[in-house]
């Protein structure tokens, strides 16, 4: 469990988890929503594998990430989320121009 | 041995264990034979929402049945956890039909968001 709150005390993290909900995104559309560098990124979703808050599936050469939150733990997050528990929120990168 | 089975047969073993401690509690007159009820249905609404709780981590493939699983579990979490609530609170009236209405109304909700994936789906792949 300590884990699991290790995770959800990052505010880039919870924005991962939040953006999943949406459904299952690749590790490169996931890093488009940030202004942080792959490598920071993939530590990010190091942690979340982790604490086994999403599930990680190759599909060629990206990676698949889905959310793989209990009751619990998808109630917590929004509870945490809610209240803005840890840093402020990361800069979203502006949404690209389709 | 699987860390989910192994889970589940606590749950299976414990309730056992817990509703054999209770009677016997009972017989030595340490508690009421209503409370003996109470304790075992209440532990029986904890498992229902443990299983409820569990149930988004299942991984499974697709993502339509990932989407159940998470609507799913949210509904089976939160009737057992009322069913356990109302067989502690309640009076045993009330605690058994509204315990079984919370847990049949969360079987309904799974039904009906599969039902209507189902037909999303279908609409999708006739277009």
């Amino acid at each position: 469990m300590s884990q699991v709150f290790k995770a959800l005390s990052d505010p880039t993290r919870r924005q991962v988890l939040q953006l999943l909900r949406k459904g299952p995104l690749t590790a490169g559309e996931l890093s488009d929503h940030f202004d942080v560098s792959k490598p920071t990124m993939s530590a990010h979703f190091a942690v979340l594998k982790e604490a086994d808050l999403v599930h990680a599936e190759k599909s060629g050469k990206s990676v698949i990430y889905h959310l793989k939150l209990s009751v619990l733990e998808e109630a917590l997050l929004g509870f945490v989320h809610s209240f803005g528990v840890g840093a402020e929120k990361p800069k979203a990168r502006k949404e690209k121009a389709r | 041995m699987n860390k989910e089975l192994v889970s589940d047969l606590a749950w299976g073993v414990g309730i056992v264990v817990l509703a054999l401690a209770s009677s016997y509690a009972r017989k030595l007159g340490y508690i009421e034979a209503d409370t003996v009820t109470r304790i075992v249905m209440c532990a029986t609404g904890l498992m229902v929402a443990w299983f409820g709780n569990r149930m988004p981590k299942k991984f499974v493939p697709n993502a339509l049945a990932r989407k159940a699983a998470r609507v799913g579990g949210w509904s089976m979490a939160l009737s057992g956890l009322i069913y356990a609530a109302l067989w502690v609170f309640a009076p045993k009236q009330v605690a058994v039909a509204g315990g079984s209405a919370a847990v049949i109304l969360g079987i309904l909700v799974t039904i009906g968001y599969c039902l209507s994936l189902r037909s999303k789906a279908k609409t999708h792949s006739a277009r």
